[in-house]
């Protein structure tokens, strides 16, 4: 019997009732008392799940927030605090010579990475990637996991090889070609690489201008930076990566 | 509660319910250094304070985004309110430690207090809801996690390798054990009583 009463429960709050149940139902609804907090409670307890699952990650990109602003907050007020309670105690800090030694040495490492901005470009100022992300929500897939976890942790030559696997099972898929010629630039395999890239810049497929910039990267680390510089060319202006290739190539110039 | 008129630091609400990191600062520079210095006063410290803030910010947003909560009272009122109770109440629960309160007399309306029960029985649900999903099986669990995430029953049944209408039908199961643990606790009838 309560089996039954859940599996409508289930229907009506679906929608899934015609006209004529439905209203049975609610007549029932409105005479039976202990069925009726029994139906309130599956309400909440659905609406609550529903709200558990779909807002999951929003969720905890809400606390991951909060605590970082919590955290700054609460670490200014700590040293506001520290500074009331020491007002009398003026502390005078004097530098010993071997602190005088740590700032110039300091100051030096910080000129020489401004001075290395200006010199010529390598591939290594380049290759930072953002995680990738190709698990849909629920899909539990090992074989894209490991492709996955394998670049993010930029183990290039597992990735090469699961992007691999993939790319045959679905060779449809154009991100998981950018993802898996990327990795194959990586590891130094040129050649296979720029092939990919180059027939995935000429299908108009959504990683087009992708594969272009990585085009380029590839010929940078090849360090044939005319070629680089004549597909970083091709990157309108409209493109996500056309001021990155822009710099690029000023610095190329 | 929908005849009220919603205040106009409902934008406080929206804010939090859409993770905007703006507002989030501002609820921490104009209202929390208020709680800080009560709880303070009250035999707590910063570290403390810090969490009650948090946990009170946390359960707010909850509500916010589950159940639409209209803001029918002052902020400033309504979060202090919550954080204050929820202090006293763990110092309560932790009372073989001798307490100090410095009650000041803070006239506190009705509209804010009817606030602040509504938030704090829906802070009870959710938590003794967490804690009635952790009891229920593995089975139940991933079933109900899968229906909720994919919400088209076919593509659930075949995740999980089983028929459409066995899919269906385990749902309305699961939730219905789920019904069935809330109204068999005493703090579910404890809670439908406020």
């Amino acid at each position: 019997m309560e089996e039954q009463n859940y599996i409508a429960f289930e229907e009506y709050l679906s929608e899934e009732m015609s006209t004529e149940e439905r209203l049975t139902f609610e007549a029932q609804l409105s005479t039976d008392e202990s069925l009726r907090k029994s139906f309130e409670t599956y309400k909440e307890f659905s609406s609550y799940l529903e709200h558990k699952f779909e807002h999951e990650e929003a969720t905890l990109a809400f606390k991951e927030n909060l605590k970082q602003i919590s955290e700054k907050h609460f670490s200014k007020e700590s040293v506001t605090e520290t500074e009331t309670t020491s007002e009398e105690k003026t502390i005078v800090r004097s530098f010993k010579p071997w602190q005088y030694a740590i700032a110039a040495s300091v100051m030096l490492l910080i000129g020489m990475t401004l001075f290395n901005q200006f010199s010529t470009p390598t591939f290594g100022d380049y290759n930072q990637y953002d995680a990738v992300s190709l698990t849909m929500r629920g899909e539990g897939d090992e074989l894209i996991n490991n492709a996955e976890n394998a670049f993010n942790e930029r183990n290039f030559k597992d990735a090469s090889v699961y992007f691999e696997s993939l790319t045959l099972k679905d060779s449809t898929n154009t991100e998981y070609q950018l993802y898996y010629a990327i990795s194959l630039l990586e590891t130094n395999f040129f050649e296979k690489a720029d092939a990919i890239f180059e027939t995935l810049s000429e299908e108009n497929s959504a990683f087009k201008y992708q594969a272009v910039w990585h085009h380029a990267l590839s010929k940078l680390k090849q360090e044939k930076n005319m070629e680089s510089m004549e597909l970083l060319k091709q990157i309108p202006e409209d493109a996500e990566m056309y001021k990155k290739a822009q710099k690029l190539l000023k610095k190329l110039k | 509660m929908s005849e009220k008129k919603v205040h106009e630091d409902q934008k406080y609400i929206d804010g939090l319910a859409k993770n905007n990191s703006f507002i989030i600062q501002a609820i921490y520079d104009k209202f929390v250094p208020k709680v800080v210095n009560y709880i303070r006063q009250n035999s707590g410290d910063h570290d403390r304070a810090q969490d009650v803030v948090q946990d009170v910010i946390v359960t707010i947003y909850h509500q916010a985004t589950e159940k639409d909560l209209q803001l029918t009272c002052p902020f400033d009122a309504y979060f202090f309110l919550l954080c204050k109770r929820r202090w006293l109440n763990e110092l309560k629960k932790s009372s073989n430690k001798e307490v100090t309160i410095n009650e000041e007399i803070v006239s506190t309306d009705e509209p804010v207090q009817e606030m602040v029960l509504d938030t704090e029985v829906f802070d009870e649900k959710q938590t003794l809801f967490d804690e009635l999903f952790k009891k229920l099986g593995k089975a139940c669990q991933e079933l109900l996690a899968k229906t909720f995430e994919i919400k088209s029953m076919e593509e659930v049944a075949a995740a999980l390798g089983i028929s459409y209408a066995y899919a269906r039908k385990k749902k309305s199961l699961c939730i219905g054990q789920l019904t069935k643990m809330a109204q068999e606790s005493p703090q579910y009838l404890h809670i439908k009583s406020l």
